[in-house]
């Protein structure tokens, strides 16, 4: 009888033969590709990937969330208040802040994820107000002619190639 | 097991990664013999696998065993490499309108549960190697593939039903067996 343990018995054998004696080179970490990497400093995270890696998967889902909601609506607003379209300044800001929910946490508890959603969206509010209050000018100086632009502000902001370079010039021709 | 207790590793080390490189670089590479075709193959993808791993190594949870949760990587690197190779055989063929090419000389010597093994779909191989090569439990396998263990119990019996089916009378000649006839079920 051919039973389910003497199978397992016999793929188990049959693999360990297959692989004796295929060892490779000699696993000399100096070697490593890894390893000349790091030397090159060619490991380095950028800020929201290392952000990313901080949190856990639950919190990364609600960061996610969180700055996909605050992201569409400050996308074009964060250009304006920070006067730059990098997204940096905003990714250091998230390390940051993720650093300081993990340290407010104790040690091997997890779940940084709410802390971290709502500086998110404590960061969106103050941003997409201070837009409103400033009525610093859109990109879209058309966009009273585009209701949903503003019935929708978490919506994806068109592209105007040319919006940084004009960002108070005369109404450009809307696509 | 002959990997190191996950408490000794600290996500993020330098000097704990090349420790776990050390200890686990020779099963590795040989898991990645078997998945590809050519030793110079499964060696730049071991390669691949632990700088990827590295790029990761702060991410590793201590919940899963680190040389299983190497050996995903490593497997993950090994089928995306078989797939390009398999695009490659593609066109190929094509380029050589049709005509089959010369046959490969390292798959004569290819074992039949390693032909067979690379003919399984990717996850049920890597059930298969990281249970009956590496000695996982399901329960770790579970933990390090993120899946239910009812999964990976379910990928493991699909692949051993396959191979049992083609490899079973190969394996009753080496064991000396003998398969019974199936018995059919009542209703």
């Amino acid at each position: 009888m051919v039973n389910g343990g003497g199978f397992d018995q016999w793929l188990e054998q049959t693999l360990q033969q297959e692989t004796a004696g295929r060892g490779g080179p000699s696993p000399d970490a100096a070697q490593a590709t890894y390893h000349a990497a790091y030397l090159q400093g060619g490991l380095q995270m950028s800020g929201l990937a290392t952000a990313a890696s901080l949190i856990s998967a639950k919190g990364a889902a609600g960061l996610a969330v969180a700055v996909l909601a605050v992201g569409a609506a400050g996308a074009t607003t964060e250009t304006v208040v920070t006067g730059s379209a990098n997204p940096s300044n905003w990714g250091q800001q998230v390390v940051k802040q993720v650093q300081t929910c993990k340290d407010a946490l104790a040690p091997g508890s997890h779940g940084i994820g709410e802390c971290v959603s709502t500086f998110a969206n404590q960061h969106g509010k103050q941003v997409s107000s201070e837009h409103r209050s400033s009525g610093a000018p859109t990109n879209h100086p058309s966009a009273t002619n585009h209701p949903s632009a503003t019935d929708h502000p978490g919506g994806k902001p068109t592209s105007h190639p040319n919006s940084t370079d004009h960002p108070t010039g005369p109404p450009t021709s809307h696509p | 097991m002959i990997d190191q207790p996950a408490q000794s590793y600290r996500p993020g080390s330098k000097d704990d990664f090349d420790r776990l490189y050390r200890s686990t670089y020779q099963r590795i590479f040989a898991t990645l013999v078997i998945i590809l075709k050519s030793p110079a193959a499964a060696e730049d993808a071991t390669q691949e696998a632990y700088l990827r791993a590295f790029r990761a190594w702060r991410t590793w949870k201590k919940d899963a065993p680190a040389e299983a949760w190497l050996v995903r990587i490593a497997l993950n690197v090994a089928f995306t490499q078989r797939r390009r190779e398999r695009l490659f055989e593609i066109g190929a063929i094509l380029r050589r309108l049709g005509r089959p090419a010369d046959p490969d000389p390292t798959d004569s010597m290819q074992s039949d549960l390693v032909r067979e093994l690379r003919a399984l779909p990717p996850k049920q191989a890597s059930a298969i190697v990281l249970r009956h090569l590496h000695g996982f439990t399901n329960r770790e396998i579970a933990a390090v593939l993120n899946v239910p263990e009812r999964t990976v119990a379910s990928r493991l019996a699909a692949a051993k039903g396959r191979l049992r089916s083609r490899l079973g009378e190969r394996m009753n000649t080496e064991m000396g067996t003998s398969m019974p006839e199936p018995v059919p079920l009542e209703e």
